[in-house]
Formats: structure tokens, C-alpha cells, sequence
């Protein structure tokens, strides 16, 4: 083994240590809790408990204190969360008290709190593991609606799959033109079925939508190689046809994010335009940093050692590999 | 003594003088909610006063050529990481003046302004001195932190990103309009009085 196989065997080795992270914070959906105040003081709850590889996350809510349960709680198990079903009577009401989540800081999820007031209004609330309680009716801590797009650049952030995959079609890519042509196509195809996964309440098997999402990173890898050979194929004269293929499935992923909440239908279209600029927002952030960092190498002139060169397409070729075997896997042996 | 000799001297003589003040140093740490990696990308590009000395030093790096700005980019953020990864996790109760950043701040803001060219000896010696100042101060911040390591990583990722994009920019826009190099001056004397006002804040404690 000469010097170059051994730093690129290094960098394999160093990318799936550090990478591989983001594949496992990418499996945890966010969890919901609703509370919906049916007579005054009186509260429906509902509490989507979220799983992780099918056991439910050691989260529980925590009410004020003048909370008590009137009935008792059912439970139901749906594919990605247990749903608990519950009411709460209030002797203060919920204005001005605090709600936490026990055992958030363990993860690294967060908590959607939606609070229906009998007087028709609504708060929400992001519940973040940093800090995992809130003041109920405190205007300064509700973010309303907007919370939905702080969690469509959350999902985009912490879904490095969809970043490199962004990032593998960056690298194909021949010209402007091309690139805002493929960009484009992965962000129509995505909200494509982002929108048809909310609004129709589709949601396709977690496991073998995020194995194929890892073999879309996978498939790009060859074709990095093959564009820093000089070759070509479909995917390097076309890569927006690509881009719209892998972007309908992505867009399933996205969904993951959003459409596992439940949320009530005269909700679900403000939250999903919310959530999917999120995401686009997060998109668009990644694609310019990428750009500006490819035209600053060519300002400063860099030429840099083969190895060095081949960093990128090994990157996507070892993690999208790590990632597939470990999801198919995950399919037959749970 | 001929120019190039005096440089690395008189960065070494400032970084002994700057090392016989043990005082502790300030932790500032940022919580994105996205985890340790991007906690770490925010603490680097959020802490002013560990930024703008490197800010300045980029500057410089790109106001020096291709070569410098080059220099900057590949030697600044290995360095930086280094220092940050030694110190977080070997000399966890290690300290450094609270005015180290400042004093580099103004050092290195008003070099900017002077914009007086350097030997690219000297510069990279000034690189290496200053990755390793800045390392050692935030490997000290984030020191005990659970996480640290992968915080250390984001911010060395925000470096890399600083300290590719910043040159490249500077030197684009000397290529383009040679008089806006008189805006990168402005720039390093606004980052000097930055650097004394922090020294005024400091010193009345």
C-alpha cells in the first residue's frame, strides 16, 4: 500500500467515524405533544412519543403540578411513535405555568407543543433538549407557525444524507446553467412528495426509504470519479434527471419530519409551506457555501494532490456504502 | 538586522511576554440545539474576540498575494485544531491572559492598516503564533464540556470556511479595484479600535 491508498484509507476510516453520526440523528423524529383545552381547565392530550429502531425514547411530559389526570391513558403503537391518549384537568388553568420534557437532554430531538386555549388561541412551542421546559402563554417564548420553519432548517441541518447528497450532484455538475437546472429539479421533486406525504398522509417504510436514500448517495459517488476521469454517463449529461428521480424519494425523508406529527388539518398547510422553505432555506445555505468555497480555491489557486482531489467522492462512496448496509440490515435483523 | 530576521523575533518576544500573565480566560459557550458539531461552528463564528484577531490575519493573509492567502488557508486551521485538541484535552486547567485576544486584536488590526508587506517567513510565523494562541484559548473554553472534541471540530470547520473564503475575498477585490485596498485598512484600523476598546473594558475590570 503506497502513501495515497493509505490517506485515502485514512480519510474513509476518519469519514464514516465522524460522519456517521448524522445518520443516526437523522433516524429521530421530533415528538408532539398537543393539549387541547375541550371545557375551561379541562385538557385532551395527545402525546406522540417518538421510537428510535421501533422502542420508544424514554421521554415523558411533565404537567404543573395542579394537573391531574381525569382519565386514564391509551396507548397506541404506530410505526413511528406511540401515540398516548389522555385527559388532564387544570384547577389554574395552563396560563403562566411551566411544562417540561423529562429526559430530553439525552437526545438529540426536540418536542412540538401545540396548546389550543378554549378562547381559539394557539401556542407553539419548540421544545429543544438545551432547554427542555417552557412558560405556557409567555409571549416572549412562542414562536407560533414560525416554529415549523426552525424545523425545516433543523431537519435539513442534521439530515447529512440530503447534504451530501446535494453535495455529490454539486461535484457533477458542469456549468451554471446545469447547476440551477438540477438544484431546481431536486427542489420541485422533494416538495413534490413532501406535499403529498402530508397532505395525503402517505408515509412510505422507514427503514427501506432511508436505506434507498444512502443508495442514492452511493450511486453518485462513481459518477464523481467519472467526471474527474473525463468520462461520461446519463447521469453526467443529464444530472437533473437524477436529481428528480432521488428527489421524490428524498422529499419521503423530509416528510419524516413533519408528517409523523399528526398534526390538525387547518394546521398541516401553513406548517408544511413553513417546513419545506426550511428546508429550501437550509438547501440554498449549503448549495452557496459550497459555491463560494469552490470559487475561493480557484481564487487562491490551489492545486491540490490527487489524493486530496479524491476526498470528496471517497466521502460519499464510503459513507453512502456504511449507511446502505447498515439500513438494508436493519431491514432483516432488528 | 535585515527585515526578515526581526519579525519572527519580535512574534516570538510578544508571545513570551504574553505567557507571564497566568489569568484565567472567559467561556463563552453557544447552544445551537443542533448538536456538539454545528454548537461548535456557532461558538467560533459568535465569539468576537476570538474571530476578529483571525479575521485580521486573513485579511492580511490575502492583502499579501495568492501565495500568503494560500499560506493562511492550509496552515492556519491544522494548527488551530492542534492547539485546540492539545489543550482541551491535556492541560485542561491550563489558562492564558484574558487581554491575549485583545492584544492581538489591536496588533494585528493595526498591521492590517498599515498595510506594510511582509516577508512570507514572517508571515507564517505569525500564522503558526496566532493558530496557536486562538486554539489554546478556545481548547480552554471548551475543555470539560461534554462534547468538546466534536465542538473543537465545528469550529475548526468555520476556520476552514473563514479562513478559505476571507483571503480568496480580499484578494478578488484588490485584483479587481486596487484603491479598495484602502477599505481593507479602514477594515484593520475599525478591527484595531475594536481590539482597544475591549483593552479599555478589561483594564477598568
Amino acid at each position: 500500500m503506497n502513501t495515497r491508498d493509505g490517506l485515502i484509507r485514512l480519510c474513509i476510516i476518519f469519514n464514516s467515524l465522524f460522519l456517521a453520526q448524522g445518520a443516526i440523528a437523522h433516524e429521530l423524529q421530533p415528538g408532539f405533544l398537543q393539549l387541547t383545552e375541550s371545557t375551561p381547565h379541562q385538557y385532551d392530550v395527545l402525546w406522540k412519543q417518538p421510537t428510535s429502531l421501533g422502542q420508544p425514547l424514554r421521554l415523558t411530559p411533565v404537567f404543573p403540578t395542579t394537573c391531574k389526570a381525569s382519565s386514564a391513558a391509551q396507548s397506541e403503537v404506530l410505526p413511528q411513535s406511540w401515540v398516548w391518549r389522555m385527559r388532564l384537568s387544570c384547577a389554574d388553568g395552563l396560563a403562566g405555568q411551566t411544562l417540561s420534557i423529562e429526559g430530553l437532554e439525552a437526545f438529540a430531538t426536540d418536542v412540538l407543543l401545540r396548546v389550543e386555549h378554549a378562547d381559539g388561541k394557539i401556542e407553539t412551542h419548540l421544545i429543544k433538549p438545551v432547554d427542555p421546559s417552557v412558560s405556557l402563554n409567555s409571549a416572549a417564548q412562542a414562536r407560533g407557525r414560525w416554529t415549523y420553519l426552525t424545523l425545516g432548517i433543523e431537519h435539513i441541518a442534521l439530515g447529512i444524507d440530503h447534504l451530501l447528497f446535494v453535495l455529490g450532484l454539486l461535484l457533477i455538475v458542469g456549468n451554471r446553467w446545469m447547476l440551477i437546472k438540477t438544484i431546481s429539479s431536486f427542489t420541485v421533486a422533494h416538495s413534490i412528495t413532501l406535499a403529498i406525504a402530508t397532505l395525503a398522509k402517505i408515509q412510505l417504510p422507514a427503514a427501506p426509504l432511508n436505506a434507498v436514500i444512502a443508495l442514492s448517495i452511493l450511486f453518485l459517488a462513481p459518477e464523481v470519479v467519472r467526471v474527474w476521469r473525463g468520462q461520461s454517463s446519463l447521469t453526467i449529461r443529464q444530472p437533473w434527471l437524477v436529481a428528480f428521480l432521488f428527489g421524490l424519494l428524498h422529499g419521503f425523508g423530509f416528510a419524516s419530519g413533519l408528517a409523523s406529527l399528526g398534526l390538525p388539518h387547518d394546521e398541516i398547510a401553513p406548517a408544511l409551506l413553513l417546513f419545506n422553505i426550511g428546508v429550501e432555506l437550509g438547501q440554498l445555505a449549503f448549495v452557496v457555501l459550497v459555491i463560494a468555497m469552490q470559487a475561493a480555491f480557484r481564487v487562491l489557486k490551489i492545486n491540490w494532490p490527487r489524493w486530496a482531489e479524491m476526498i470528496p467522492a471517497y466521502t460519499l462512496g464510503s459513507l453512502g456504502a456504511m449507511w446502505t448496509i447498515q439500513r438494508v440490515s436493519l431491514l432483516f435483523f432488528r | 538586522m535585515p527585515m526578515h530576521r526581526t519579525w519572527p523575533i519580535l512574534i516570538a518576544a510578544l508571545g513570551l511576554a504574553l505567557g507571564l500573565f497566568p489569568l484565567s480566560a472567559f467561556a463563552h459557550l453557544v447552544s445551537t440545539g443542533l448538536g456538539p458539531v454545528y454548537d461548535g461552528f456557532g461558538h467560533f463564528l459568535l465569539s468576537l474576540e476570538d474571530l476578529l484577531p483571525l479575521l485580521a490575519l486573513m485579511i492580511l493573509g490575502g492583502m499579501h498575494g495568492e501565495v500568503a492567502g494560500r499560506r493562511a488557508m492550509l496552515v492556519l486551521p491544522p494548527v488551530w485544531l492542534l492547539a485546540a485538541l492539545v489543550t482541551a484535552l491535556a492541560f485542561q486547567a491550563a489558562s492564558l491572559p484574558v487581554f491575549v485576544s485583545t492584544l492581538l486584536t489591536i496588533g494585528l488590526g493595526i498591521l492590517v492598516s498599515l498595510d506594510r508587506r511582509m516577508p512570507l517567513a514572517g508571515l507564517t510565523v505569525l500564522i503558526l503564533f496566532v493558530a496557536t494562541l486562538s486554539g489554546q484559548s478556545t481548547g480552554i473554553a471548551l475543555a470539560g464540556q461534554a462534547g468538546s472534541v466534536l465542538m473543537i471540530l465545528g469550529s475548526t470547520a468555520a476556520l476552514f470556511v473563514v479562513a478559505t473564503l476571507v483571503p480568496a475575498l480580499v484578494l478578488k477585490i484588490s485584483s479587481r479595484a486596487p484603491w479598495l485596498r484602502i477599505a481593507m485598512r479602514v477594515f484593520g484600523s475599525w478591527i484595531a479600535g475594536v481590539g482597544l476598546l475591549m483593552l479599555g473594558w478589561q483594564l477598568r475590570g
